[in-house]
């Protein structure tokens, strides 16, 4: 199933989106999966802001500011900011689809940096696009081949991968 | 780092807050959850459904142990990594014949190759050269097995041959082996042997946890009246490298005597100080490192009991095939 994460760890690694795909969660015991958790509940918890899931989305953050709805991922760089855009991106088009109009904002609060995201027309070609690419590789019978990469080091997979 | 907790004293054990409390005459001792990877008990413990139920929100797994140290029971939590495919691709992998043909024998050979690197780390004056050379033809045979029995019957063989070199490399008089029993250990040496392979039985329990495999389906071990057999097979291949080498240290220090053993009714029993330093040895092993060649980087032997269950999860969703890690 295409979900956010999926969409977000296909611009990184093909392998990482199929085993995310297939319920095959990282390592929960990993380091880098920790900071990041931590960085969710720390950062924004004195906003009373709502974190909420539907299907295939776990939406970090959602508020209305005057007549606007936004929705707020939260992010430990901008290292991964293809991918967190994408995110956004498909969050945008779900919700859309519920008939709500919002706008998407990538926070990174390490770096004090706000990044805004907006479902144009040309952002959605670019959507459906990274949506049929990611379908393709998780409709593979097996997960594609693990590749050494810079990423593999603070990939929760590694231990799996590399064993 | 979240560590097993071992417990040896009588007492209750029970939730108090975000804490585990556990109970004795000589007092309280509180237990910061977050601490606990899993936890052992060898002694006489009451316990509750409201502590179980924290247990099983905080992932935590407890494992039981009667008066000889023999493995009776464990608390498993309800999973909490769920992949339907893996758990599909499990079963079939159990049920095609030729497919749980492979992982068997692959448990086997893991294990009779660890086998024979222990062996020859005490070949002095080539004391065992042909011992060796008898365990690698029944590792040549296992190709010819063409059912579990006939694989469980080599390894059983291989043993022997590898059992009967214990006492010369023991170096104290006062252990001897003769044979190997198991219900009840009939000497000191085979209780020893019972009581570190349940601890390994128990620890790759906990493993197995970590990961989607399920730990019902084994593939050596028959799946029929055991609750939980993967751990069985996967401890196989540890074993040797684990138990056994910790075992020839601990007596050859003279860390552990016969007198640290007494007779009980039924059996003989290791008595409570060398089930503890044997508990403490243990971990320390499971703590002890390797450099790891895919990883370029230090790992402990108990993230490398958790690798080798990866790279079964790797082999059943045929991404790669599976070969057992020899030390
Ligand atoms: S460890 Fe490397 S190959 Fe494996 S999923 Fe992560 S990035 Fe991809």
């Amino acid at each position: 199933m295409i979900t956010g994460s999926v969409l977000l760890s296909s611009t990184v690694c093909d392998r990482e989106a199929w085993l995310i795909a297939h319920q095959i969660e990282p390592d929960q015991f990993n380091p880098f999966i920790e900071i990041g958790r931590l960085i969710h509940t720390e950062s924004y918890k004195n906003n009373q802001i709502r974190e909420i899931s539907l299907p295939g989305m776990k939406i970090d953050m959602i508020y209305e500011q005057g007549q606007m709805v936004i929705v707020g991922e939260i992010k430990k760089s901008s290292k991964f900011l293809k991918g967190a855009r994408l995110q956004l991106l498909y969050y945008l088009n779900e919700i859309k689809k519920r008939q709500v109009q919002a706008v998407g904002k990538i926070l990174i609060p390490k770096e004090k940096k706000q990044i805004t995201v907006v479902l144009d027309e040309q952002s959605i070609d670019e959507l459906n696009q990274a949506i049929k690419n990611a379908e393709k590789i998780i409709s593979l019978p097996r997960p594609p081949q693990r590749k050494k990469s810079s990423f593999c080091s603070k990939c929760g997979y590694e231990e799996f991968c590399w064993s | 780092m979240a560590e097993p907790i071992y417990i040896f004293s009588d007492g209750i054990l029970r939730r108090k807050e975000n804490t585990i409390v556990l109970e004795t005459s000589e007092g309280k001792r509180h237990i910061p959850v977050e601490n606990v990877a899993e936890i052992k008990i060898f002694s006489e413990v009451d316990l509750n459904k409201r502590l179980l139920e924290f247990l099983t929100e905080k992932n935590i797994s407890v494992h039981f142990f009667n008066h000889f140290g023999y493995y009776i029971g464990s608390y498993y939590p309800r999973e909490f990594l769920n992949s339907g495919l893996v758990i599909l691709k499990q079963a079939e992998n159990y049920l095609n014949e030729k497919k749980r043909l492979f992982l068997a024998k692959m448990f086997v050979e893991g294990a009779l190759l660890n086998i024979i690197n222990n062996l020859k780390n005490y070949n002095e004056n080539y004391r065992f050269s042909d011992k060796i050379r008898i365990i690698k033809e029944h590792v040549d045979k296992l190709t010819m097995c063409y059912d579990v029995e006939q694989l469980m019957a080599l390894e059983g063989n291989a043993r022997e041959v590898y059992y009967n070199c214990f006492d010369e490399i023991i170096k104290s008089n006062d252990f001897t082996f003769n044979s190997r029993t198991k219900r009840p250990p009939e000497n000191e040496l085979n209780a020893l042997i019972s009581f570190g392979n349940s601890l390994l039985y128990t620890t790759v329990l906990s493993e197995i946890y970590k990961t989607h495999l399920d730990p019902r389906i084994g593939y050596l071990h028959s799946t029929n009246n055991r609750r939980f057999t993967l751990n069985l097979d996967i401890a196989e291949i540890f074993k040797p490298i684990i138990v056994d080498r910790l075992i020839f240290t601990l007596i050859n220090r003279r860390q552990i005597k016969t007198s640290d053993f007494h007779q009980i009714s039924g059996g003989i029993s290791m008595k409570e100080n060398a089930k503890k330093l044997f508990v403490q040895s243990f971990e320390e092993r499971l703590k002890d490192t390797i450099q790891h060649k895919q990883l370029k980087r230090q790992v402990s032997y108990r993230s490398l009991i958790r690798m080798e269950i990866y790279k079964i999860e790797k082999h059943i969703l045929e991404d790669q095939e599976y070969e057992p890690y020899i030390g």
